[in-house]
Protein backbone atom coordinates (compact mmCIF):
# COMPACT_ATOMS: atom_id res chain seq x y z
CA UNK A 1 0.00 0.00 0.00
CA UNK A 2 1.40 3.41 -0.48
CA UNK A 3 -0.12 6.72 -0.23
CA UNK A 4 -2.47 7.66 3.41
CA UNK A 5 -1.54 4.29 4.48
CA UNK A 6 -2.18 5.24 8.23
CA UNK A 7 -5.14 6.42 9.93
CA UNK A 8 -7.64 6.27 6.74
CA UNK A 9 -9.23 3.18 7.69
CA UNK A 10 -12.11 3.67 5.23
CA UNK A 11 -9.80 4.21 2.13
CA UNK A 12 -10.64 8.51 2.55
CA UNK A 13 -7.57 10.40 1.44
CA UNK A 14 -5.67 8.73 -1.37
CA UNK A 15 -4.27 5.07 -1.04
CA UNK A 16 -2.91 2.80 -3.43
CA UNK A 17 -2.03 -0.52 -3.92
CA UNK A 18 0.91 -1.83 -5.91
CA UNK A 19 1.80 -5.36 -6.46
CA UNK A 20 4.80 -6.39 -4.26
CA UNK A 21 6.28 -8.54 -6.59
CA UNK A 22 7.31 -5.33 -8.48
CA UNK A 23 9.62 -4.99 -5.90
CA UNK A 24 10.59 -1.68 -4.19
CA UNK A 25 11.19 0.31 -8.34
CA UNK A 26 7.90 -0.54 -9.79
CA UNK A 27 7.94 2.97 -12.17
CA UNK A 28 11.66 2.52 -13.11
CA UNK A 29 10.88 -1.02 -13.79
CA UNK A 30 8.20 -0.07 -16.04
CA UNK A 31 10.19 2.48 -17.87
CA UNK A 32 12.51 -0.02 -18.41
CA UNK A 33 10.31 -2.38 -20.32
CA UNK A 34 8.42 0.76 -22.08
CA UNK A 35 12.24 1.74 -22.89
CA UNK A 36 11.62 5.07 -24.59
CA UNK A 37 8.71 3.55 -27.07
CA UNK A 38 6.91 7.15 -28.07
CA UNK A 39 3.29 5.50 -28.13
CA UNK A 40 3.58 5.35 -24.36
CA UNK A 41 2.28 8.12 -21.57
CA UNK A 42 2.94 8.03 -17.90
CA UNK A 43 1.01 9.39 -15.49
CA UNK A 44 4.06 11.20 -14.52
CA UNK A 45 6.30 14.24 -15.94
CA UNK A 46 9.35 10.95 -15.76
CA UNK A 47 9.49 10.57 -18.81
CA UNK A 48 8.81 14.42 -20.33
CA UNK A 49 6.12 16.92 -19.97
CA UNK A 50 4.59 15.86 -23.25
CA UNK A 51 4.56 12.09 -22.23
CA UNK A 52 2.33 12.98 -19.09
CA UNK A 53 -1.32 12.32 -19.24
CA UNK A 54 -2.48 12.99 -15.71
CA UNK A 55 -4.60 15.99 -16.98
CA UNK A 56 -4.61 17.76 -13.36
CA UNK A 57 -3.04 21.24 -14.18
CA UNK A 58 -1.25 19.89 -17.47
CA UNK A 59 0.33 23.05 -18.62
CA UNK A 60 1.29 21.64 -21.39
CA UNK A 61 -2.28 20.68 -22.50
CA UNK A 62 -3.73 23.91 -21.39
CA UNK A 63 -1.14 25.85 -23.36
CA UNK A 64 -1.66 23.65 -26.87
CA UNK A 65 -5.67 24.07 -26.15
CA UNK A 66 -4.75 28.05 -26.17
CA UNK A 67 -3.05 27.51 -29.32
CA UNK A 68 -6.00 26.19 -30.91
CA UNK A 69 -5.83 22.33 -30.04
CA UNK A 70 -9.26 20.55 -30.36
CA UNK A 71 -10.08 17.29 -29.18
CA UNK A 72 -9.42 14.71 -26.87
CA UNK A 73 -6.44 15.23 -24.06
CA UNK A 74 -4.91 12.28 -24.97
CA UNK A 75 -5.01 12.74 -29.14
CA UNK A 76 -3.84 16.76 -28.27
CA UNK A 77 -0.66 15.07 -26.55
CA UNK A 78 -0.33 12.72 -29.10
CA UNK A 79 -0.90 15.21 -31.93
CA UNK A 80 1.51 17.49 -29.87
CA UNK A 81 4.25 14.57 -29.73
CA UNK A 82 4.12 14.14 -33.84
CA UNK A 83 4.56 17.70 -34.54
CA UNK A 84 0.87 17.58 -36.37
CA UNK B 1 -38.54 16.14 -15.40
CA UNK B 2 -41.38 14.98 -13.11
CA UNK B 3 -42.86 17.96 -11.14
CA UNK B 4 -42.15 17.87 -7.35
CA UNK B 5 -45.07 20.01 -6.33
CA UNK B 6 -48.30 21.61 -8.09
CA UNK B 7 -47.66 25.20 -7.03
CA UNK B 8 -46.99 27.51 -10.09
CA UNK B 9 -45.35 30.10 -8.03
CA UNK B 10 -41.71 30.26 -8.15
CA UNK B 11 -39.77 28.33 -5.40
CA UNK B 12 -36.61 30.10 -4.47
CA UNK B 13 -33.30 30.35 -6.02
CA UNK B 14 -30.99 27.58 -5.84
CA UNK B 15 -26.98 28.65 -6.32
CA UNK B 16 -24.88 25.42 -7.86
CA UNK B 17 -21.44 25.75 -7.30
CA UNK B 18 -18.83 24.39 -8.95
CA UNK B 19 -15.46 24.20 -6.99
CA UNK B 20 -13.45 22.32 -9.34
CA UNK B 21 -10.37 24.51 -10.32
CA UNK B 22 -8.36 21.73 -12.63
CA UNK B 23 -6.71 23.00 -16.01
CA UNK B 24 -7.45 22.20 -18.82
CA UNK B 25 -10.87 22.84 -17.50
CA UNK B 26 -13.89 20.31 -18.33
CA UNK B 27 -17.27 21.65 -18.29
CA UNK B 28 -19.52 20.20 -15.11
CA UNK B 29 -21.66 18.82 -17.10
CA UNK B 30 -24.07 17.79 -13.89
CA UNK B 31 -24.64 21.10 -13.39
CA UNK B 32 -26.42 21.85 -16.79
CA UNK B 33 -28.38 19.11 -16.21
CA UNK B 34 -29.15 20.08 -12.68
CA UNK B 35 -29.93 23.31 -13.65
CA UNK B 36 -32.27 21.92 -16.65
CA UNK B 37 -34.14 19.44 -13.62
CA UNK B 38 -34.29 22.99 -11.41
CA UNK B 39 -36.03 25.09 -13.94
CA UNK B 40 -38.46 22.61 -14.86
CA UNK B 41 -39.74 22.44 -11.49
CA UNK B 42 -39.91 26.62 -11.19
CA UNK B 43 -37.04 27.12 -9.60
CA UNK B 44 -34.82 30.21 -9.88
CA UNK B 45 -30.81 28.80 -10.20
CA UNK B 46 -27.60 30.67 -10.30
CA UNK B 47 -24.64 28.80 -11.20
CA UNK B 48 -21.49 30.41 -9.26
CA UNK B 49 -18.81 28.39 -11.29
CA UNK B 50 -15.37 29.24 -9.30
CA UNK B 51 -12.89 27.41 -12.13
CA UNK B 52 -12.13 30.07 -13.81
CA UNK B 53 -11.77 32.49 -10.67
CA UNK B 54 -8.74 33.75 -9.48
CA UNK B 55 -10.20 35.14 -5.87
CA UNK B 56 -12.84 32.75 -4.58
CA UNK B 57 -13.36 34.43 -1.27
CA UNK B 58 -14.13 37.76 -3.56
CA UNK B 59 -16.61 36.14 -5.69
CA UNK B 60 -18.30 34.25 -2.94
CA UNK B 61 -18.76 37.39 -1.33
CA UNK B 62 -19.85 39.72 -4.13
CA UNK B 63 -22.44 37.03 -4.94
CA UNK B 64 -24.25 36.84 -1.34
CA UNK B 65 -23.63 40.78 -1.12
CA UNK B 66 -26.34 40.82 -4.04
CA UNK B 67 -28.17 37.48 -3.58
CA UNK B 68 -30.48 35.53 -1.23
CA UNK B 69 -30.77 31.55 -1.90
CA UNK B 70 -32.90 29.02 -0.72
CA UNK B 71 -30.06 26.36 -1.02
CA UNK B 72 -26.64 25.80 -1.96
CA UNK B 73 -25.99 22.64 -3.86
CA UNK B 74 -22.30 22.14 -4.35
CA UNK B 75 -20.93 19.58 -6.98
CA UNK B 76 -17.96 17.48 -5.98
CA UNK B 77 -16.11 15.59 -8.94
CA UNK B 78 -12.98 13.95 -8.42
CA UNK B 79 -12.42 13.07 -5.09
CA UNK B 80 -8.50 12.97 -5.92
CA UNK B 81 -6.50 12.50 -9.27
CA UNK B 82 -6.40 8.80 -9.19
CA UNK B 83 -2.42 9.32 -9.99
CA UNK B 84 -0.08 7.33 -7.68
CA UNK B 85 2.27 9.24 -8.31
CA UNK B 86 1.26 13.15 -7.52
CA UNK B 87 -1.86 11.73 -5.14
CA UNK B 88 -3.71 15.17 -5.40
CA UNK B 89 -6.68 15.04 -2.72
CA UNK B 90 -9.08 17.29 -4.55
CA UNK B 91 -11.33 17.33 -1.38
CA UNK B 92 -8.90 19.48 0.66
CA UNK B 93 -9.52 22.17 -1.92
CA UNK B 94 -13.21 21.79 -1.97
CA UNK B 95 -13.42 22.03 1.73
CA UNK B 96 -11.65 25.66 1.60
CA UNK B 97 -14.31 26.82 -1.00
CA UNK B 98 -16.84 25.21 1.75
CA UNK B 99 -15.78 27.01 4.29
CA UNK B 100 -15.85 30.12 2.21
CA UNK B 101 -19.75 29.30 1.71
CA UNK B 102 -20.27 29.01 5.16
CA UNK B 103 -18.94 32.04 5.90
CA UNK B 104 -21.12 34.04 3.69
CA UNK B 105 -24.74 31.93 3.75
CA UNK B 106 -26.96 30.11 6.54
CA UNK B 107 -28.77 28.64 3.57
CA UNK B 108 -28.39 24.58 3.85
CA UNK B 109 -25.66 23.67 1.24
CA UNK B 110 -26.20 20.43 -0.14
CA UNK B 111 -22.68 18.33 -1.42
CA UNK B 112 -23.55 15.67 -4.43
CA UNK B 113 -21.19 14.70 -8.01
CA UNK B 114 -19.53 11.49 -8.93
CA UNK B 115 -16.88 12.30 -6.31
CA UNK B 116 -18.81 12.43 -3.63
CA UNK B 117 -20.86 9.62 -4.56
CA UNK B 118 -18.16 7.35 -3.52
CA UNK B 119 -17.81 8.23 0.06
CA UNK B 120 -20.29 10.87 1.06
CA UNK B 121 -20.21 10.25 5.04
CA UNK B 122 -16.59 10.70 4.97
CA UNK B 123 -16.63 13.82 2.96
CA UNK B 124 -19.46 15.55 5.23
CA UNK B 125 -17.73 14.43 8.31
CA UNK B 126 -14.45 16.07 6.53
CA UNK B 127 -16.65 19.52 5.51
CA UNK B 128 -18.82 19.33 9.04
CA UNK B 129 -21.85 19.30 6.94
CA UNK B 130 -24.97 17.82 7.36
CA UNK B 131 -26.80 17.51 3.96
CA UNK B 132 -25.66 15.60 0.65
CA UNK B 133 -27.23 13.94 -2.21
CA UNK B 134 -25.14 10.48 -3.60
CA UNK B 135 -26.18 8.98 -6.94
CA UNK B 136 -27.44 11.66 -9.27
CA UNK B 137 -28.90 14.83 -8.65
CA UNK B 138 -32.05 15.75 -11.17
CA UNK B 139 -34.61 14.11 -9.28
CA UNK B 140 -33.20 13.74 -5.42
CA UNK B 141 -31.86 17.83 -5.41
CA UNK B 142 -35.26 19.15 -6.99
CA UNK B 143 -37.53 16.96 -4.18
CA UNK B 144 -35.01 18.32 -1.36
CA UNK B 145 -34.97 21.63 -2.76
CA UNK B 146 -39.08 21.35 -2.42
CA UNK B 147 -38.91 20.30 0.66
CA UNK B 148 -36.91 23.10 1.90
CA UNK B 149 -39.06 25.38 0.45
CA UNK B 150 -41.98 24.59 1.77
CA UNK B 151 -40.64 24.05 5.41
CA UNK B 152 -41.05 19.91 5.56
CA UNK B 153 -39.40 17.11 6.57
CA UNK B 154 -36.84 15.42 3.94
CA UNK B 155 -35.58 12.89 5.78
CA UNK B 156 -37.03 10.90 2.65
CA UNK B 157 -36.03 11.96 0.00
CA UNK B 158 -34.38 9.38 -2.30
CA UNK B 159 -30.10 9.51 -2.29
CA UNK B 160 -30.64 12.10 0.65
CA UNK B 161 -27.17 11.57 3.03
CA UNK B 162 -27.88 13.46 6.35
CA UNK B 163 -26.87 13.38 10.07
CA UNK B 164 -29.08 13.54 12.62
CA UNK B 165 -28.29 13.00 16.36
CA UNK B 166 -24.51 12.87 14.98
CA UNK B 167 -24.68 9.45 13.18
CA UNK B 168 -25.17 9.68 9.24
CA UNK B 169 -28.29 8.29 7.66
CA UNK B 170 -27.82 7.39 3.51
CA UNK B 171 -31.44 6.37 1.51
CA UNK B 172 -31.25 4.24 -1.21
CA UNK B 173 -30.99 6.20 -4.22
CA UNK B 174 -33.87 6.26 -6.79
CA UNK B 175 -32.48 6.38 -10.64
CA UNK B 176 -34.17 7.97 -13.15
CA UNK B 177 -35.82 6.55 -16.75
CA UNK B 178 -33.78 8.73 -19.09
CA UNK B 179 -35.39 7.52 -21.68
CA UNK B 180 -37.99 10.24 -20.55
CA UNK B 181 -36.42 13.22 -19.69
CA UNK B 182 -36.96 16.30 -21.77
CA UNK B 183 -33.71 17.55 -23.50
CA UNK B 184 -31.64 19.26 -21.44
CA UNK B 185 -31.12 22.98 -22.63
CA UNK B 186 -27.14 23.21 -22.01
CA UNK B 187 -27.84 27.07 -21.41
CA UNK B 188 -26.43 27.49 -17.84
CA UNK B 189 -22.77 26.93 -17.89
CA UNK B 190 -20.67 29.08 -19.92
CA UNK B 191 -20.00 25.76 -22.29
CA UNK B 192 -18.31 27.87 -24.82
CA UNK B 193 -15.60 29.35 -22.60
CA UNK B 194 -14.70 25.92 -21.76
CA UNK B 195 -14.46 24.78 -24.87
CA UNK B 196 -12.12 27.63 -25.86
CA UNK B 197 -10.48 26.68 -23.03
CA UNK B 198 -10.85 22.94 -22.22
CA UNK B 199 -10.86 21.65 -25.91
CA UNK B 200 -14.08 20.12 -26.60
CA UNK B 201 -17.65 19.69 -24.74
CA UNK B 202 -19.37 16.89 -23.20
CA UNK B 203 -22.43 14.83 -23.17
CA UNK B 204 -23.78 11.88 -21.74
CA UNK B 205 -25.84 9.01 -23.68
CA UNK B 206 -26.06 7.26 -20.89
CA UNK B 207 -25.59 6.21 -17.13
CA UNK B 208 -24.78 2.53 -15.21
CA UNK B 209 -22.58 0.15 -15.88
CA UNK B 210 -23.38 -3.65 -15.50
CA UNK B 211 -19.73 -4.89 -15.36
CA UNK B 212 -17.98 -6.32 -12.30
CA UNK B 213 -14.21 -4.22 -12.57
CA UNK B 214 -12.72 -4.42 -9.17
CA UNK B 215 -11.63 -0.60 -8.91
CA UNK B 216 -14.42 0.87 -10.56
CA UNK B 217 -16.82 3.65 -8.67
CA UNK B 218 -18.87 4.16 -11.78
CA UNK B 219 -21.12 1.46 -10.76
CA UNK B 220 -21.47 3.27 -6.96
CA UNK B 221 -23.05 6.22 -8.18
CA UNK B 222 -24.30 5.84 -11.13
CA UNK B 223 -26.17 2.00 -10.33
CA UNK B 224 -25.28 -1.04 -12.54
CA UNK B 225 -28.77 -0.99 -14.62
CA UNK B 226 -28.02 1.05 -17.81
CA UNK B 227 -30.88 3.22 -18.65
CA UNK B 228 -30.31 4.40 -21.66
CA UNK B 229 -31.21 8.24 -22.96
CA UNK B 230 -33.30 7.93 -27.13
CA UNK B 231 -31.03 8.86 -29.71
CA UNK B 232 -33.50 11.95 -30.81
CA UNK B 233 -32.72 13.63 -27.46
CA UNK B 234 -29.25 12.98 -27.43
CA UNK B 235 -29.03 14.58 -30.84
CA UNK B 236 -30.70 17.17 -30.07
CA UNK B 237 -28.67 18.29 -27.42
CA UNK B 238 -25.66 17.40 -29.83
CA UNK B 239 -27.53 20.46 -32.74
CA UNK B 240 -27.31 22.91 -29.53
CA UNK B 241 -23.63 22.40 -28.96
CA UNK B 242 -22.83 22.35 -32.52
CA UNK B 243 -25.23 25.91 -32.56
CA UNK B 244 -22.48 26.96 -29.16
CA UNK B 245 -19.79 26.82 -31.72
CA UNK B 246 -18.70 23.41 -29.72
CA UNK B 247 -18.12 20.69 -32.36
CA UNK B 248 -15.27 18.48 -30.69
CA UNK B 249 -17.05 16.86 -27.59
CA UNK B 250 -16.57 13.62 -25.09
CA UNK B 251 -19.03 11.31 -24.56
CA UNK B 252 -19.02 10.57 -20.89
CA UNK B 253 -20.75 7.49 -21.04
CA UNK B 254 -18.44 4.67 -18.90
CA UNK B 255 -18.43 2.94 -21.83
CA UNK B 256 -20.00 4.19 -24.90
CA UNK B 257 -20.64 0.74 -26.91
CA UNK B 258 -22.22 -0.79 -24.13
CA UNK B 259 -24.96 -1.91 -25.08
CA UNK B 260 -23.42 -1.69 -28.33
CA UNK B 261 -27.49 -1.40 -30.06
CA UNK B 262 -27.99 1.70 -28.16
CA UNK B 263 -24.42 2.63 -29.22
CA UNK B 264 -25.42 1.95 -33.03
CA UNK B 265 -28.56 4.03 -32.86
CA UNK B 266 -26.98 6.99 -31.53
CA UNK B 267 -24.91 6.45 -34.32
CA UNK B 268 -27.18 6.31 -36.79
CA UNK B 269 -29.36 8.75 -35.16
CA UNK B 270 -26.55 11.47 -35.62
CA UNK B 271 -25.81 10.65 -39.47
CA UNK B 272 -29.36 10.31 -40.49
CA UNK B 273 -29.51 14.33 -39.14
CA UNK B 274 -26.39 14.78 -41.13
CA UNK B 275 -24.39 16.03 -38.01
CA UNK B 276 -21.61 13.24 -38.55
CA UNK B 277 -19.71 15.61 -40.75
CA UNK B 278 -20.02 18.26 -38.65
CA UNK B 279 -19.09 16.42 -35.46
CA UNK B 280 -15.51 14.91 -34.01
CA UNK B 281 -15.85 13.07 -31.01
CA UNK B 282 -14.21 10.82 -28.74
CA UNK B 283 -15.31 8.15 -26.04
CA UNK B 284 -14.24 5.53 -23.81
CA UNK B 285 -15.10 1.95 -24.78
CA UNK B 286 -14.97 -1.53 -24.23
CA UNK B 287 -12.25 -3.34 -26.58
CA UNK B 288 -14.58 -5.86 -26.82
CA UNK B 289 -16.53 -6.77 -30.39
CA UNK B 290 -15.05 -3.78 -31.86
CA UNK B 291 -15.63 -4.93 -35.36
CA UNK B 292 -14.49 -3.27 -38.69
CA UNK B 293 -17.96 -2.47 -39.53
CA UNK B 294 -18.73 -0.83 -36.02
CA UNK B 295 -15.78 1.38 -36.17
CA UNK B 296 -16.66 2.33 -39.74
CA UNK B 297 -20.18 3.42 -38.46
CA UNK B 298 -18.85 4.86 -34.94
CA UNK B 299 -16.65 6.60 -38.06
CA UNK B 300 -19.56 7.84 -40.14
CA UNK B 301 -20.92 9.71 -37.12
CA UNK B 302 -18.20 11.72 -36.73
CA UNK B 303 -15.86 9.45 -34.44
CA UNK B 304 -12.36 10.61 -34.12
CA UNK B 305 -10.82 8.80 -31.51
CA UNK B 306 -11.84 6.09 -28.74
CA UNK B 307 -10.06 5.41 -25.21
CA UNK B 308 -10.21 1.66 -24.62
CA UNK B 309 -9.77 0.95 -20.82
CA UNK B 310 -8.19 -2.19 -21.48
CA UNK B 311 -6.43 -2.31 -18.14
CA UNK B 312 -3.55 -4.92 -18.87
CA UNK B 313 -2.33 -7.01 -21.63
CA UNK B 314 -1.75 -10.32 -20.10
CA UNK B 315 -5.38 -12.66 -19.68
CA UNK B 316 -4.62 -13.49 -16.60
CA UNK B 317 -4.35 -9.76 -14.96
CA UNK B 318 -7.50 -9.27 -17.07
CA UNK B 319 -9.07 -11.94 -15.00
CA UNK B 320 -7.95 -10.35 -11.71
CA UNK B 321 -9.01 -7.24 -12.83
CA UNK B 322 -12.32 -8.89 -13.58
CA UNK B 323 -12.47 -7.42 -16.81
CA UNK B 324 -14.73 -9.70 -19.57
CA UNK B 325 -12.21 -9.39 -22.57
CA UNK B 326 -8.95 -11.22 -23.43
CA UNK B 327 -6.07 -10.04 -25.13
CA UNK B 328 -7.31 -11.25 -28.69
CA UNK B 329 -10.48 -8.57 -28.11
CA UNK B 330 -7.60 -5.86 -28.10
CA UNK B 331 -6.08 -7.39 -30.80
CA UNK B 332 -8.98 -7.41 -33.27
CA UNK B 333 -10.26 -3.73 -32.21
CA UNK B 334 -6.70 -1.90 -32.57
CA UNK B 335 -6.79 -3.85 -36.19
CA UNK B 336 -10.15 -2.56 -36.57
CA UNK B 337 -9.83 1.16 -35.68
CA UNK B 338 -6.87 1.75 -37.67
CA UNK B 339 -8.73 0.08 -40.81
CA UNK B 340 -11.27 3.04 -40.15
CA UNK B 341 -9.01 5.71 -39.29
CA UNK B 342 -10.30 6.07 -35.61
CA UNK B 343 -7.30 6.92 -33.09
CA UNK B 344 -7.01 4.46 -30.56
CA UNK B 345 -5.76 4.83 -26.75
CA UNK B 346 -5.42 1.47 -24.90
CA UNK B 347 -5.22 3.02 -21.36
CA UNK B 348 -3.34 0.53 -18.32
CA UNK B 349 -4.17 0.27 -15.17
CA UNK B 350 -0.79 -1.44 -13.49
CA UNK B 351 0.31 -2.78 -10.98
CA UNK B 352 -2.92 -4.81 -9.40
CA UNK B 353 -3.23 -7.79 -7.60
CA UNK B 354 -1.45 -10.85 -8.61
CA UNK B 355 0.73 -8.53 -11.02
CA UNK B 356 3.88 -9.78 -11.46
CA UNK B 357 7.65 -8.36 -12.96
CA UNK B 358 6.14 -11.01 -15.88
CA UNK B 359 2.85 -10.20 -16.25
CA UNK B 360 3.94 -6.93 -16.56
CA UNK B 361 6.58 -7.25 -19.02
CA UNK B 362 3.97 -9.53 -21.08
CA UNK B 363 1.69 -6.44 -21.26
CA UNK B 364 4.06 -4.29 -22.21
CA UNK B 365 5.33 -6.67 -25.27
CA UNK B 366 1.58 -6.92 -26.11
CA UNK B 367 0.91 -3.22 -26.17
CA UNK B 368 4.02 -2.81 -28.38
CA UNK B 369 2.81 -5.57 -31.00
CA UNK B 370 -0.94 -4.89 -31.12
CA UNK B 371 0.38 -0.95 -31.73
CA UNK B 372 -2.47 1.18 -30.53
CA UNK B 373 -1.63 4.92 -31.76
CA UNK B 374 -1.19 5.76 -27.60
CA UNK B 375 -1.16 3.82 -24.69
CA UNK B 376 -1.33 5.24 -21.03
CA UNK B 377 0.97 3.18 -18.73
CA UNK B 378 -0.83 3.89 -15.39
CA UNK B 379 0.97 2.27 -12.35
CA UNK B 380 -0.37 1.69 -8.77
CA UNK B 381 -4.99 0.93 -8.16
CA UNK B 382 -6.49 3.70 -6.55
CA UNK B 383 -8.18 1.77 -3.55
CA UNK B 384 -11.97 3.29 -3.29
CA UNK B 385 -14.55 2.91 -0.68
CA UNK B 386 -17.43 0.33 -1.91
CA UNK B 387 -15.59 -0.95 -4.82
CA UNK B 388 -15.92 -4.68 -5.90
CA UNK B 389 -12.71 -5.53 -4.30
CA UNK B 390 -12.58 -3.01 -1.10
CA UNK B 391 -12.43 -5.74 1.77
CA UNK B 392 -9.83 -7.60 -0.07
CA UNK B 393 -7.35 -4.47 -0.08
CA UNK B 394 -8.24 -3.77 3.83
CA UNK B 395 -7.56 -7.13 4.47
CA UNK B 396 -4.48 -6.89 2.52
CA UNK B 397 -3.04 -3.98 4.58
CA UNK B 398 -3.85 -5.21 8.00
CA UNK B 399 -1.39 -8.31 7.08
CA UNK B 400 -4.15 -10.73 6.99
Amino acid sequence: MHGSVSGNDSFFAPIYYVSSSLGSDALGYLAELVNGDERFFFFSTAAGTDKNYNYNDNTVLANAIKAGYRGAFWDILRRIGEGS
Amino acid sequence: MPAATSSPQKQGKVLLVNPNQMKPPVAPLALDYLAHALKANRFQIDILDLCFATDISHELESYFARNQVLAVAVSLRNADDSSFVTQDFCIAKYKEVIDSLKAQTSAPIILGGSGFSIMPQDIMSYCDLDLGIWGEGELSLVLLASRIAANEDYKDVPGLVYRSQGRFHANPAKYLDLSRISTPERSAVDNHRYFVEGGMGCIETKRGCPKDCIYCVDPVGKGKKLRLRSPQSVAYELKALLDMGIDHLHLCDSEFNIPEQHARDICLEIVERGLGEKLRWYTYASPAGVTQELAALFRRAGCAGINFGVDSGCDHMLRSLGRDFSVEDLSETADACRKEGIISMYDLLLGGPSETKQSLRETIETMKRISPNRVGASLGVRIFPQTKREPQFARLRLGK
